[in-house]
């Protein structure tokens, strides 16, 4: 097995594969049996799409990323720019890759990509090491519950939403066969040695808690029976106040957006337990709704216990590093192989700390002993925070490392 | 809050481990768990049977299988449930190396409705690595009807668990392989025995039955002995010896040594020793396998003897001898045999393979092993189809002759003759006849009886004939005319027998009748007969001719300029005499009245005067070719130089010439040039030594840096283009004092042969045509003539006509006159003073040319001879021209023909005026000078 990235700032999509062409070692190897290709939303997605057979691949596993991506050798984005991949080499293993609409049954198309995926590899009706998920935006739990039906709850999903720059819904997917800005992607992955994972918040639990009491889908109306907005701005808001808007406060519009003041203090839900360590899931609330309620980007159920969970700064910027080592610790490569990595950080996050970004991208390689890695940044993360739990949150961040063959 | 961050990760991290350890403490029991049971059990099939149940535990599954190749799919082998088996048809990939984890079953193509009864209920099938067993593929699986069962660390512990498997199976396998070996060591034919090697007498803990038939003993009587008690050999042979060092070091061996049956009957026993290793790599057992091998001892001391008596009678043979037998076994080969295919690392001895000593032959001569077995078993081929005449190089050059045999027991006798020699004499008597037919001379030769046995190609040629078979046979008369038959008859032929050689030139007569041009050499031959060498000398002779005809050309072309030089010389003189006559007879005139009797003497001298100088133009044409210059490109006459120098004669010589790809113009008669270039490379090619050697003619634009050096002859002028003729020849060189007087006439180192007036000419036509000679000569090194010819200019232009007649004053001119004869510079002054000019009269060129340099601006008018001791009238001339560009300049010269001034007049003198000068022409002269000037400074 052996794996390399390439990433490209270049504005022009054309220029900017062929940039990836060039740097990857096609002509040595051959086409890869699998390509990760994450790209700045700006980018006409299906151009891309048509020319990303120059990746040589026969599986292609696009989705759009928040301003970028980053990889071992730097930040790769911007407003208008940015693409890279990660591209495998295993002729021992199976991959399979398919796409598809979400349409009026998310779980159902996730069922039928998912097999659709198993039998491009070969490998109908088995279990993958892996489920790679990119799906757009909205409807996360229905395609886990659809994959898992296919798969089985015991098969570990990793996925990160796509992304655009500005949630403005520009966000797409897509595969070798159509790019989708409402579907999903789906890669089933058999690799011929054994890979490993970790799926992390980051984020500590604080004394505020309380249950649902009302909620539809990711729409949070009541907490302890109170509006989720007031609720959440009193557990949220600092002493003087300032930090996040009351709700007796007159706004000059609704519904208001708290997106980024939100990073630091999301809710989180208690979904696991390691070894008596309660596992929390991430719900990022976005906006406040004039009616009292709080839009999540992940689903609540009336009965969640939910916790304001916090996090600093210094701690967002070191925990991508972090969760590279904890996948790594799972891993028993031999010294001979070298670390490499697909990784899924929530774009939110990453915009609370972009300028130390540079930094992060150093400590993650410095993580994986320079193996090539690429990072994309999504509205929506996916992954098992303990064995059996595939599930869908925000603020998350996880990755999956893979032995490769050194160069 | 960064403390509580960094808790909840530590604490994480630990869980992550914790799980990872319990993870691996699942593993470890589960393979402790699968040990034990097999552990516990009886034999390798229980233990994997064992294997499977604890399978079946450790994953709460509801069955565990093994899996096995099968040709319509796989097959279940093994199951923990009862009845669980049969095929799964179409199922390879199971066994296809990777592990799967089947979530539905249902899924899988090959599910369908053939399967064994009972599995259709399965929904879920774990397998774990492919192990190879005894050539063929098995996997251990799992089954369950929850489709969940499985997680992925199921996944990897089956894997694990696997290699255990992979022992069992080994076991197993080695059980039954123990078995059938058991089996095989009690019934073979061949005696075995083993002894333990743990005891330090080696005793014997088991023989066969073959032992007993071989040795008469049985096995009580045997068993706890060492087996030397069988031993026939003396203590101290060389085989016991070896024997007791081998077993001592308990190592591997092979020995044939004399034994003795319990009936004393003694047999050949070739014995082979090996040690049997127990799992801790210590030597447990020696076993020994005896084979009586009595009767091919007995078989080969005959072989020897036989093979002894043959050896002896072929050793002393010059062929080779080689012996095989229809295995290709060498059973004899004698010392020649052995020298023509010698081995380096391996001998032609009894035993030894053919193709074995063939491929180490080949081995060693470089090739690969493979390419060198091949050509060996090739080789046997040929051998043993009883090749005849078979020729053979040996690397050494030698060639060698296989004539091979095939004996009524299928073997081959093969016999090898060395024919070194007798292929060198071929292949030198080939190479001789190719070279004589090759040959450019003829050559034939003649029987006793003076008929032609033997015509070469060139000689057929020479005598216009197409085929050998023409003339073969034939009397050699034939070739010759009745009177050179007669010739050859009476005088060649006694001449011949006398001294054995005879060379001459006797025309031959053609095929057509034409004469054939032809130099002859005759040689006897001690058995009777004659060779005869023909050289076509017809082109000889043609070039002698044509050379004899140029080199008289060119001496009268050289007698005729030398009769020139003389004219010009005396009219030069004789012209100068006439000026001072006539000059003073028309001074006379002027002075005398008209019609007195005086003046009647002074008109008939003037007109005698006139009528002498008419004779003496006469007399100059006489000894002078009429110039023809024109303007020429320098590479014509260069082209016919070469052309005549290669047509000249039979020299040795090569002539080669570089001529530039542009024209290069000159003014010029290309006479002048041709008889230059010709003069200077006929001496070029007569001055190599014996005629071998090289003449380059060379005609290329001289560079600024060729005119930097002094000249031999003649001066440069550095703003001036030239075009530069180089000859040079690789002869001897001239030393340097000929060199002084190359150019002098009549000058010659070619005795009789010379004129002395070659290079004299030269050096005269390239005075005139005011181009130099640089001559660079080191004895030893060849010659270098340099020419350098002046290149057209653009002032250049036809020469003017003559002067206006309008007589008019020359009232107030200031007019420098300069010759060498005092008497004629004084008539030039008085007749220009009588127009009114101020006359200055100079018979020393120098001194005019100090006056000039003192006051230049004095000067209205230059007049000059031509021809002047010390600085001559061009020298003055172009240095006045220096001095004073506008100044007028006349020439005034007793020479004739404009030749003999060369380019110069046209370019440094405005005017010429011929001697004896006559007034009236004096003075338009003095006119056209000063217009011409006028005219030119413009």
């Amino acid at each position: 097995m052996y794996i390399a990235s390439a990433a490209s700032s270049d504005a022009d999509p054309e220029v900017a594969l062929a940039s990836l062409c060039g740097g990857l070692p096609l002509e040595e190897r051959g086409p890869p049996d699998f390509v990760a290709l994450q790209i700045n939303a700006a980018y006409d997605c299906d151009q891309v799409r048509k020319r990303a057979g120059a990746l040589g691949a026969a599986m292609v596993h696009g989705a759009t990323s928040c301003l970028g991506v980053m990889t071992e050798k730097g930040i790769f984005g911007g407003a208008h720019c940015g693409m890279g991949c990660l591209a495998l080499w295993d002729t021992e293993g199976d991959y399979g890759t398919a796409s598809m609409p979400l349409g009026e049954d998310a779980s159902a198309a996730a069922a039928t990509a998912v097999r659709r995926a198993l039998l491009g590899a070969g490998r109908a009706g088995e279990a993958p090491e892996l489920v790679w998920l990119s799906a757009t935006p909205g409807q996360e739990e229905a395609i886990l519950q659809g994959i898992e039906s296919v798969v089985g709850t015991n098969t570990p999903i990793l996925g990160g939403s796509a992304a655009d720059n500005s949630l403005r819904g520009e966000w797409q997917v897509f595969d070798r066969a159509r790019s989708l800005s409402d579907g999903l992607v789906v890669t089933v992955l058999f690799p011929s040695r054994p890979l490993s994972m970790a799926f992390q918040s980051g984020y500590t639990p604080t004394e505020r808690r309380g249950h649902v009491t009302k909620a539809t889908g990711r729409r949070l109306h009541r907490i302890n029976d109170r509006p989720a907005a007031e609720v959440y701005a009193e557990w949220a808001g600092r002493n003087d106040g300032e930090a996040l808007p009351k709700v007796d406060h007159v706004l000059p519009d609704w519904p208001h957006s708290i997106l980024a003041d939100s990073t630091f203090r999301p809710l989180g839900r208690e979904v696991a337990q390691l070894n008596q360590v309660p596992l929390y899931l991430l719900a990022h609330p976005f906006q406040l709704n004039e009616d009292g309620s709080l839009d999540l980007l992940a689903n609540v159920r009336v009965g969640d216990w939910l916790v304001l969970m916090e996090t600093s700064r210094e701690h967002l910027v070191s925990r991508a590093a972090r969760t590279a080592r904890m996948a790594r610790s799972a891993e028993k490569a031999a010294e001979t192989r070298q670390a490499a990595a697909l990784m899924i950080i929530c774009a939110t996050c990453m915009l609370a700390v972009r300028d130390s970004l540079k930094e992060i991208a150093q400590e993650i390689s410095a993580a994986l002993d320079g193996g090539p890695f690429l990072s994309l940044f999504s509205f929506g993360e996916q992954g098992a925070l303990a064995r059996n739990t595939n599930q869908h949150g925000n603020l998350m961040i996880s990755c999956v490392t893979f032995s490769s063959d050194r160069t | 809050m960064t403390k509580r961050e960094d808790l909840r990760d530590a604490l994480l991290e630990l869980s992550l481990l914790r799980e990872q350890e319990a993870m691996a403490l699942r593993e470890s029991k589960a393979l402790l768990h699968g040990l034990a049971k097999i552990a516990r059990a009886d034999t390798p099939e229980a233990g994997l049977q064992a294997l499977l149940l604890s399978l079946r535990e450790t994953f709460a599954c509801d069955a565990a299988v093994l899996l096995a190749e099968h040709p319509d799919g796989v097959t279940i082998e093994l199951s923990t449930q009862d009845g669980l088996s049969g095929v799964l048809p179409g199922a390879y990939e199971l066994l296809d190396s990777k592990p799967r984890r089947i979530v539905d079953l249902s899924a899988k193509s090959w599910w369908g409705d053939n399967l064994p009864e009972g599995l259709g209920t399965y929904r879920a099938l774990l397998t774990g690595a492919t192990i190879e067993e005894r050539g063929r593929k098995v996997a251990l699986a799992c089954l369950s009807r929850d489709p969940s069962a499985f997680t992925l660390a199921d996944a990897r512990l089956l894997n694990g668990l696997s290699d255990l498997a992979t022992q069992v199976l080994g076991s197993l396998a080695l059980s039954e392989h123990n078995a059938l070996l058991a089996a095989v060591i009690e019934g073979s034919a061949a005696s075995v025995t083993i002894a333990d090697a743990a005891s330090r007498d080696l005793p014997l803990i088991y023989v066969n039955e073959a032992f007993e038939h071989l040795t008469g003993y049985r096995k009580e009587e045997v068993i706890g002995r060492n087996c030397r008690f069988l031993s026939a050999e003396p203590d101290d042979s060389p085989v016991r010896k070896r024997l007791r060092r081998t077993i001592a070091a308990l190592s591997p061996g092979s020995f044939e040594l004399l034994n003795r049956r319990k009936d004393g009957s003694e047999f050949w026993n070739r014995l082979t020793l090996y040690p049997v290793y127990d799992s801790n790599r210590e030597i447990r057992y020696l076993v020994a396998t005896q084979v009586d091998v009595s009767e091919r001892r007995k078989v080969e001391g005959e072989r020897d003897q036989a093979r002894d008596r043959l050896a002896s009678a072929l050793s002393s043979t010059s062929e080779g001898f080689l012996l095989v037998d229809s295995q290709g076994t060498v059973v004899f080969a004698n010392d020649r045999f052995r020298d023509f295919f010698r081995c380096e690392n391996a001998d032609w001895v009894p035993g030894a393979t053919f193709l074995d000593l063939v491929t180490t032959r080949l081995v060693e001569q470089g090739k690969p092993y493979e390419v060198a077995r091949s050509e060996a078993k090739a080789h046997q081929n040929i051998l043993f189809t009883g090749c005849k005449d078979l020729e053979m190089r040996l690397p050494d050059g030698r060639v060698l002759l296989l004539n091979d045999r095939l004996t009524p027991d299928g073997g081959v006798v093969s016999v090898v003759t060395d024919i070194t020699a007798m292929k060198q004499s071929e292949q030198l008597l080939g190479e001789r006849a190719a070279a004589m037919d090759a040959a450019q001379d003829g050559i034939a030769i003649c029987d006793q009886h003076g008929a032609f046995v033997y015509l070469n190609s060139s000689h057929l040629r020479l005598f216009g004939y197409q085929q050998a078979s023409e003339i073969m046979g034939r009397h050699w008369s034939v070739l010759y005319r009745d009177e050179q038959v007669d010739f050859l008859s009476r005088e060649v032929v006694p001449a011949l027998q006398q001294e054995g050689t005879w060379r001459g030139e006797v025309p031959g007569l053609g095929r057509e009748g034409d004469l054939v041009a032809q130099e002859i050499s005759l040689t006897l031959l001690p058995a009777g007969g004659l060779v005869s060498v023909t050289r076509d000398i017809s082109e000889r002779l043609k070039n002698e001719r044509e050379r004899s005809r140029m080199n008289e050309q060119l001496y009268a072309a050289q007698r005729h300029e030398a009769i020139g030089q003389l004219a010009a010389g005396f009219a030069h003189d004789f012209n100068n005499l006439l000026a001072s006559v006539t000059g003073s007879a028309s001074l006379l005139m002027d002075e005398l009245p008209e019609g007195s009797m005086a003046r009647a003497h002074a008109e008939r001298i003037l007109a005698a005067g006139a009528r002498a100088g008419t004779m003496v133009e006469r007399l100059l044409e006489l000894g002078t070719r009429q110039s023809e210059r024109r303007r020429l490109d320098l590479r014509e006459p260069l082209a016919e130089a070469a052309d005549l120098l290669r047509g000249g004669g039979p020299s040795r010589a090569a002539v080669r010439v570089q001529s530039p790809n542009a024209a290069l113009y000159a003014s010029a008669d290309p006479t002048d040039v041709l008889q230059v270039l010709l003069n200077l490379a006929i001496n070029a090619r007569e001055a190599l030594i014996s005629g071998h050697g090289q003449v380059e003619l060379r005609l290329a634009l001289a560079h600024r840096s060729d005119l930097a050096e002094p000249c031999t002859l003649g001066q440069l002028d550095q703003e001036r283009k030239y075009a530069l003729f180089t000859v040079t020849d690789n002869g001897p060189g001239i030393p340097q004092e000929r060199l002084k007087r190359i150019f002098q006439p009549y000058f010659t180192t070619k005795g009789a042969a010379g004129t002395g007036l070659g290079l004299a000419v030269v050096a005269s036509i390239v005075k005139t045509s005011r181009g130099a000679i640089r001559i660079d000569s080191q004895p030893g090194e060849g010659t270098c003539f340099q020419v350098f010819w002046p290149l057209e200019q653009a002032t250049d232009s036809k020469p003017r006509t003559a002067a206006t007649n309008e007589e008019q004053s020359l009232e107030g001119m200031t007019i420098l006159a300069v010759d060498d004869v005092g008497a004629v510079v004084q008539v030039i002054a008085s007749l220009l003073e009588s127009q009114g000019a101020e006359v200055a009269t100079c018979d020393i060129s120098s001194d005019a040319l100090s006056a000039i340099e003192e006051d230049a601006a004095a000067w209205d008018l230059l007049i000059t001879d031509y021809d002047m001791p010390g600085l001559s009238g061009l020298d003055l001339a172009t240095r006045a021209r220096e001095l004073r560009p506008d100044l007028p300049i006349l020439l005034c010269t007793a020479l004739s023909g404009r030749r003999h001034l060369g380019d110069s007049p046209d370019e440094i003198f405005d005017a010429i005026v011929q001697k004896p000068v006559k007034r009236r022409a004096l003075i338009a002269a003095v006119k056209q000078a000063i217009v011409t000037r006028q005219a030119r400074v413009r």
